[in-house]
């Protein structure tokens, strides 16, 4: 059986369901995301910015291949992940793929990002 | 009196903070590298850590409270004080030992001359007790005695040195500043002032063109922009290229002042208009104030008039609601302007 096959893929979406350009939201298996058109394929991702979760439904703004965030102008390659500009988080993907016009992931973890980079919680002051 | 120490992994720095002064206000005020956007309550750039019992909070509702993680002891600098001498855990980003030069100074404050530009929106202003000298585009934070948070305002003149400051503000329905203005306006009141502040900042050496997308009172910053350029005859040698949009053609202020401006360079300075709401029964006028019309919003506006050609490789100041500021720096982006040469601040 392939990752495809595997019960913890669901189905996110129709590929047909998503703009041209720009982020759609969606619920699927209990997760928020984010998926968006990438050249012939989707990327889909976790609902919030990697700087100050900012909901990027709202702030995101989609050009090319880049994403901006809009609140504090992060920007990534969203083909990619890789960060662009002052960013300094890379963005999240959840594992998906286009099966017979629908868009599916791998909703078996939520992806988060780590808003403790600095590691503070451990930090004894 | 309290002391408060800001501390991470790099270093600390203790600072001196008044009874009910922001964290913020007291750390800026004596060069601390804090970091901050709107100084509001609105963009949680400031969230900081404190230890229960430690600290009061200014203005529980703050548009940005909601953001916080109260359970790890988040904060906002802006709107939080002292209850105790206290330590302040901020980013390690910070580097404590680099205290800044530009220091906001917090004035009493007399607010005067309340004039009505439209039906919601009017102009005042601040005279400050000594003279400041603001970066164009920078902004102050005001409260009047029975306000809980401040709230910021860009303001609108320009002047290497004033203790005079001009301000435009939008009605806001149900806000206590606001109402002071529009519906109980008395000269001479006072109010609190801080500053100056933000980073939407406009220097003569940088030697750019310019384009400006602007919509209702967010033109105030830019029009302190615009102003400083005039004064150092910046457009004798570069371009402007500026949308300023409203709903309505009564919603429209300043045009006297715009059309004088363009006036004074007119090969290289392009001003239009912009009206978003449609105009029932007659035909949108070509021009407004010897100023160009259009039908349409900001960024549409700027694309079908000016395009590509005039935005990209520009210096850009956009100012307005939140939707009109994704709209516009989306139409910067498309055109080809990095993100580091589009300077906005966001109140709202």
């Amino acid at each position: 059986m392939s990752d495809s096959e595997n019960q913890d893929w669901s189905c996110v979406c129709g590929v047909a369901d998503l703009p041209d350009q720009g982020l759609a939201k969606f619920e699927v298996a209990g997760l928020t995301v984010l998926a968006a058109r990438v050249e012939d394929d989707v990327r889909v991702i976790p609902p919030f910015c990697p700087h100050m979760a900012e909901p990027l439904v709202e702030s995101g703004l989609c050009h090319g291949l880049t994403l901006t965030c809009s609140k504090h102008l992060w920007q990534w390659n969203l083909k990619s992940g890789d960060i662009q500009g002052p960013a300094e988080k890379p963005l999240k993907f959840y594992p998906s793929e286009i099966r017979d016009g629908s868009v599916w992931i791998d909703a078996s973890s939520e992806l988060a990002y780590d808003f403790d980079e600095d590691e503070d919680d451990d930090f004894e002051w | 009196m309290t002391e408060v120490t800001f501390i991470n992994k790099g270093g600390r720095l203790t600072v001196e903070c008044k009874e009910g002064e922001s964290l913020l206000q007291a750390g800026l005020r004596q060069g601390a590298p804090l970091p901050y956007a709107c100084g509001a309550g609105v963009c949680a750039t400031c969230v900081a850590r404190a230890k229960p019992g430690t600290t009061r909070n200014l203005w529980p509702d703050a548009p940005a409270a909601g953001e916080l993680k109260v359970g790890k002891g988040e904060v906002l600098l802006c709107q939080t004080s002292a209850a105790k001498d206290c330590e302040i855990l901020v980013s390690s980003k910070i580097d404590l030992s680099s205290l800044s030069s530009r220091r906001p100074k917090r004035f009493k404050a007399k607010l005067v001359d309340i004039c009505n530009e439209t039906s919601d929106v009017a102009t005042f202003r601040v005279q400050l007790p000594e003279t400041v000298s603001p970066i164009a585009g920078q902004y102050f934070l005001l409260r009047s005695p029975d306000m809980q948070g401040f709230r910021a305002y860009s303001m609108t003149n320009y002047e290497p040195s004033t203790d005079a400051l001009n301000f435009v503000m939008k009605k806001v329905p149900g806000g206590i500043f606001s109402s002071h203005i529009f519906s109980e306006p008395s000269d001479d009141m006072n109010v609190e002032a801080f500053g100056p502040m933000g980073f939407a900042t406009f220097s003569p050496s940088e030697a750019r063109d310019l384009v400006c997308l602007v919509g209702g009172s967010g033109i105030a910053g830019i029009m302190s922009v615009l102003k400083q350029a005039e004064a150092v005859n910046h457009f004798k040698r570069h371009k402007l290229f500026m949308v300023f949009g409203a709903r309505r053609t009564e919603d429209l202020f300043f045009l006297s002042e715009l059309a004088s401006l363009r006036a004074s360079a007119p090969d290289n300075i392009s001003i239009h208009v912009a009206l978003s709401d449609q105009i029932d029964g007659h035909e949108l006028p070509n021009t407004i104030h010897d100023l160009p019309a259009h039908q349409g919003f900001v960024h549409d506006v700027a694309q079908a008039v000016g395009g590509d050609e005039f935005m990209s490789g520009r210096l850009a100041f956009i100012g307005g609601p939140p939707q009109m500021l994704n709209s516009c720096i989306a139409s910067l982006l498309s055109s080809g302007l990095p993100v580091s040469d589009i300077r906005y601040d966001r109140f709202a």
